[in-house]
């Protein structure tokens, strides 16, 4: 008779991708469909977006509904379609200066050329859970749509450019109050992580990429810890903007700029109160940091700004105080890529009894000697003479 | 049975792959005389002299490079410059551009006339040794077990001799120079007439036996 | 917008695009060159997670021709949950013959084991790795790892097993072993035990090293020295114990690894080969005598 396998591996994947996917329909009800998700489940939707790295809103859905809203599998499927998409082009560069803004505000003025727009903001939400929304039917989106027209009509039909605004840090540059990054001088076209390894020090340009893929409460947590002591990061918020923001590229032939589209954005800009010292000769400014992503995502581009000028100012040797992990570059890229993390915690799950075994050998030598060293210690002690 | 999803490799791809792994083993194996396969290319623009390149030592140097890399070549002791026939026609299929020497991430030696140039390449730092030139240097024949050089180190057992013939006058000692810098250094591939490859990392110590 | 893609969709060729391969193929020509450094690259997002192999997979995408024949293994064993999905993945991208059988194969990809069979020149090995730089141990910095790289200044690393020494009796390491490569580069020998660090040492085959998510390959060519980090006073010993014995095949002079067999008495623990395809070679052998 000879030696029957009883071997389970494919087997074992085949039958636990079919659990997988039947238990997301299990309990009976109407499946999601993906306009649902992109239209009600938009923060999740922009999460995706931006840690996935790819603006996609649909796709953003469709990742969100296979991986039964797990925002970081959501990424990752996001990660992983936008690496078999051919690179065709890179756009012109965009500025924040021509988002249309539906939102748009400054804590470091109280009025400002353009003035504060709240737009949607949930900040002042007052946080009580609203059980009528259990109850939603298509009569309540008719209502919402007349709703929106009343706000629209009450707020006067502007003409020309809707929802432009100077920028803020504009006017604090033009009163020499914030430094501008200086340029990397070897950096002629911007870094691309995708297409190049990260080796530290790396160019801003590479740490603005990496941290606007990052996990947002990876960020989050190091943005808390620079701004509670760990770090010199004391930032007031020049202005957050959220719209839309039209993208360009060269045309082909003619070289023209052309418009392919319109992208939801969010971008943060801070002032960290440490002056600057990247300038020697240079009057004294406020630091800047930077944030932006896809979609309307405050939490992460504030997390995002604060950490660049954090690390900013920790590479010019600014720093003031105790400085913690959020000042130290490589730990801070290197920790917050959410799809890296998670795998690599995950990855323990994986069969490691080989090195298990490797390490039981060891702990057995290190229990011979301690055993050995007992035993010269008894010697010793019966040796001993018995005055 | 699964489903295969991928597409079969283009004929160009199918060089490529192959070459590769010719290429790694060369390299892993100094001394082991490889055969390329033959290249997808025809009709490559000639030389300035008006003689063809050759053609699957052209291949096997494309196959590795892209828009993210650059190239330089030389013939008769001198660098082409980017307009050469030559120099668009591989810019063209692969992306890559000819730049200054010094900085070039490959380099092809159509004749070993242009050994001298070697000294031109970069050869990476302390901290990124792997930032240096690979090399490609055409010659008209490579017999294992020959008589020019006697070859030391990783990827051999022992010692492996091996031959090297070329139409053109060639100084051995020009390969033979700048070896003792390591990890710094460039890494040698030579192929002959017939598509058989011959690698010499850094790593490798040379010992000229022909007088 | 939807993009219209039915379920046959066809990928290039080994899944990675080809400046994707271009690039690993080129980090590879420099690893071979620069035995046991460690070279960066830009590592790709594939559907398979970080940490899960996505290095080694890479490579073995990278290099695989359509002439190959592929094993996979995963602890030694090709059933291995892990080891299956990486070879259904490779074989549905290149449609590549598999086996599970070491001597048949031309490219072995594995995570933390070298097959029992001695490799011959004309296979390549593929080691996945979860940690690529052994200085981590003592310097978790990159940038400042890669300086003591440049110079050779491994003292801190010395002192750190000096120190294990004197802690626990004996040198600490049991996997992911330091080792010196060609006299020059230390080189972490992936989660692989000690038993399998001297297959590295003078060998006919090349091994190619790769972390997908510490964005590093290296290499060890064939016939190149790898000495293991130890003292004269404590040698680097393996896992070996005199008197060790597969229970299935009863091999003693090979990797064993200890696991519950359900029988009709409640069970027992056993001690059996990991590589799984050589010991039921072995068995089957024995049955045929």
């Amino acid at each position: 008779m000879g030696y029957v396998a009883v071997r389970g591996g494919s087997e074992a994947i085949s039958r636990a991708e079919e659990l997988v996917t039947c238990l997301r329909l299990l309990g009976g009800s109407t499946p999601l469909q993906l306009p649902q998700i992109r239209d009600q489940l938009r923060h999740a939707v922009s999460r995706a977006m931006h840690e996935g790295a790819l603006y996609a809103p649909l796709l953003a859905a469709l990742a969100l509904k296979q991986a039964e809203g797990d925002s970081i599998e959501a990424a990752f499927l996001l990660r992983a379609y936008r690496t078999t998409l051919p690179r065709v082009m890179a756009s012109l560069p965009a500025s924040g200066r021509d988002i249309s803004c539906l939102r748009r505000i400054s804590a470091s003025f109280k009025d400002i050329p353009g003035g504060q727009i709240l737009g949607p903001a949930s900040d002042y939400l007052i946080r009580l859970l609203q059980p009528d929304l259990a109850h939603e039917t298509i009569v309540d989106v008719a209502r919402a749509a007349e709703q929106y027209a009343a706000l629209v009509e009450k707020g006067g039909i502007r003409s020309g450019e809707w929802g432009r605004f100077p920028k803020v840090a504009d006017y604090m540059r033009q009163e020499q109050m914030i430094v501008d990054v200086p340029a990397d001088s070897e950096e002629t076209e911007p870094f691309d992580i995708t297409r190049e390894p990260l080796v530290f020090p790396c160019p801003r340009s590479a740490r603005l990429q990496a941290l606007m893929q990052a996990d947002t409460g990876s960020l989050m947590c190091l943005a808390y810890s620079s701004v509670r002591g760990y770090g010199d990061a004391h930032p007031a918020l020049v202005e957050l903007r959220y719209g839309y923001l039209a993208i360009q590229v060269a045309h082909p032939l003619t070289g023209e700029p052309v418009t392919i589209g319109e992208i939801e954005v969010t971008e943060t800009e801070v002032a960290s109160k440490a002056h600057s010292v990247s300038s020697r000769t240079g009057t004294p400014r406020f630091n800047v940091g930077y944030g932006f992503a896809f979609g309307q995502s405050e939490l992460k581009t504030m997390s995002m700004a604060i950490l660049d000028s954090v690390l900013t100012q920790a590479r010019a040797g600014s720093l003031a105080g105790e400085s913690g992990p959020a000042a130290d570059e490589e730990f801070v890229l290197l920790h917050t890529d959410g799809i890296e993390a998670s795998g690599f915690v995950a990855h323990f799950k994986l069969p490691h009894y080989v090195t298990f075994a490797a390490d039981l050998s060891v702990l057995d030598r290190a229990r011979d000697h301690h055993a050995q060293q007992q035993s010269r210690l008894y010697q010793l002690v019966d040796q001993a003479p018995t005055e | 049975m699964m489903t295969i999803v991928a597409s079969p490799p283009t004929p160009i791809e199918l060089f490529n792959s192959r070459a590769f792994r010719v290429l790694l083993d060369c390299l892993a194996r100094p001394g082991k005389i490889g055969q390329l396969p033959p290249p997808p290319y025809s009709d490559l623009p000639p030389l300035p002299d008006g003689r063809p390149p050759n053609t699957t030592a052209v291949a096997a140097c494309m196959s590795l490079l892209d828009q993210r890399v650059s190239f330089v070549h030389a013939h008769d002791n001198r660098w082409l410059t980017d307009d050469q026939p030559l120099s668009r026609w591989i810019t063209l299929r692969s992306g890559s551009r000819v730049v200054a020497p010094a900085i070039a991430d490959f380099a092809l030696l159509h004749d070993t006339a242009s050994l001298s140039l070697l000294s031109d390449l970069q050869e990476g730092s302390l901290i990124y040794p792997e930032q240096s030139c690979t090399a490609f240097l055409c010659v008209s024949d490579l017999v294992a077990n020959g008589n020019t050089f006697r070859l030391t180190g990783p990827g051999i057992a022992g010692a492996a001799t091996v031959g090297i013939a070329s139409h053109y006058p060639m100084n051995i000692n020009l390969l033979v120079a700048r070896r003792d810098r390591f990890p710094l250094g460039i890494d040698l591939f030579l192929i002959d007439d017939h598509g058989r490859c011959l690698g010499i990392p850094r790593t490798t110590r040379i010992l000229i036996t022909t007088s | 917008m939807m993009v219209n893609e039915s379920a046959d969709q066809l990928y290039n060729f080994a899944l990675l695009d080809e400046d994707a391969k271009r690039e690993i193929r080129r980090s590879l020509l420099k690893a071979v060159a620069l035995p046991g450094h460690l070279i960066p690259f830009a590592s790709r997002d594939l559907p398979i997670a970080r940490g899960w192999g996505t290095g080694g997979l890479q490579i073995t995408l990278s290099i695989i021709t359509p002439d190959d024949t592929l094993k996979v293994i995963d602890q030694g064993d090709d059933e291995s949950v892990n080891a299956v999905n990486l070879r259904r993945l490779i074989h549905r991208t290149t449609g590549v013959a598999t086996t599970t059988d070491t001597p048949a194969a031309s490219l072995i990809q594995t995570r933390h084991r070298i097959p029992e069979e001695p490799l011959r020149a004309d296979q390549i090995l593929v080691l996945q790795v979860p940690m690529a730089d052994p200085l981590r141990w003592v310097e978790p910095s990159l940038e400042r790892a890669i300086t003591m790289h440049g110079e050779t200044d491994y003292g801190k690393m010395w002192v750190y097993l000096y120190e294990s020494v004197v802690r626990a009796g004996d040198l600490r390491i049991a996997s992911q072993y330091p080792v010196i490569v060609n006299h020059r580069y230390m080189m972490d020998t992936t989660p692989i035990p000690r038993w399998d660090v001297p297959k590295l040492h003078m060998a006919e085959t090349l091994y190619l090293f790769g972390a997908g998510r510490e964005k590093r390959i290296y290499a060890v060519p064939p016939h190149t020295p790898v000495e293991p980090l130890q003292f004269e006073d404590y040698p680097f010993r393996t896992e070996y114990r005199p008197g060790q014995r597969c229970a299935r095949c009863g091999a003693e002079n090979t990797f064993l690894t200890s696991h519950f067999v359900a029988d009709a008495n409640g069970g027992r623990w056993e001690m059996t080969c990991s590589d799984v395809a050589f010991c039921a070679k072995r068995q089957g052998e024995q049955r045929d005598r």
